[in-house]
């Protein structure tokens, strides 16, 4: 997969988790986000890598995904990061 | 090679504050555009980002290094150590010029040599190193075709990738960053030949002038956010 296609499976991962109160389980992640397991165990590697979401353990110790700051500047940002390599033809 | 050496000639009242005001603007934009797009960068992680702020550093590296062998040839060259520092300061020189040039191309062919041997970053440090090296066994003219000759290499090669791109929506950008490689080779010349006439040395920093404000201009106007 290209990189630019990279971006956007980042981009819709990330809006999953916000439009889900910001606090969502791993299973439905997987599941709203179209991918393959394999693929989906890669990408939130990547997201965790870089700091885009955080796990955090509820009361009765479920894991849920949570959208650091850099994953809502990821957001606000990724039209700007698309029109920008668009611009420039990158 | 110190023979072959001219020395500035700065005999119009203009040409001296030209000669510092025209590098330290073009170093200025160069910079601004490296550090305002280190976000997007960060965030994306994105090649073509990279090799795009990589040119913009290397520019700015280019034209600070540029001063020094423009201020040693001033300085009394019969002092060993000042031709010692008009030396590695064309040689530093010539290493930023090289690593600017093959960023440029970098950032225009990357998706297609990623995977590929043209894809290696060390194979560009090792040209990057070695053909300024031509400065000291050879002369500076054959400094200034090895750049002539990566121009022409660079311009084939974007050429061939840009036309088989099937995502290529504008040439605009794609005939900007030649033209901004062809007047920065012409930049070299300007340096290391003999006295260029004042008149065209100032057409042709307008010319460079004006492509890295148009290319600052739009930085700045695709950086905001909406």
């Amino acid at each position: 997969m290209k990189r630019r296609e990279r971006l956007e499976v980042i981009y819709d991962m990330l809006s999953i988790i916000r439009d889900a109160n910001n606090s969502i389980k791993p299973t439905p992640l997987l599941r709203y986000s179209n991918l393959s397991s394999r693929s989906f165990a890669d990408y939130y590697a990547e997201l965790l890598e870089k700091e885009f979401v955080k796990e955090f353990e509820d009361k009765k110790g479920k894991k849920f995904i949570t959208l650091t700051d850099k994953g809502f500047t990821y957001l606000e940002k990724y039209r700007v990061i698309l029109g920008f390599i668009d611009e420039f033809e990158l | 090679m110190w023979q072959q050496l001219p020395k500035p000639h700065f005999n119009q009242p203009f040409l001296l504050p030209t000669e510092v005001l025209y590098p330290l603007i073009i170093i200025l934009i160069s910079l601004f555009i490296f550090f305002r797009t280190k976000e997007l960068y960060s965030l994306s992680k994105y090649k073509g980002i990279y090799f795009f702020r990589q040119t913009f550093l290397f520019f700015a590296l280019a034209y600070l290094f540029r001063f020094l062998p423009v201020f040693f040839r001033l300085a009394d060259f019969s002092l060993i150590h000042h031709r010692i520092g008009f030396v590695v300061g064309l040689y530093f020189f010539g290493f930023a010029s090289t690593m600017a040039l093959l960023s440029l191309a970098r950032s225009l062919i990357w998706k297609e040599v990623d995977t590929s041997f043209l894809g290696k970053p060390y194979l560009y440090y090792v040209i990057a190193l070695l053909l300024p090296a031509s400065i000291l066994f050879f002369s500076l003219q054959t400094f200034l075709w090895t750049q002539f000759l990566l121009l022409i290499i660079v311009s084939i090669l974007s050429y061939v990738y840009h036309t088989r791109s099937k995502k290529r929506k504008r040439q605009f950008m794609y005939y900007n960053y030649l033209l901004l490689a062809l007047v920065w080779t012409l930049n070299i010349a300007a340096v290391t030949l003999p006295p260029f006439r004042a008149e065209f040395k100032l057409v042709l920093y307008i010319i460079s002038l004006t492509i890295f404000i148009v290319m600052l201009y739009r930085v700045v106007l695709k950086m905001k956010v909406r």
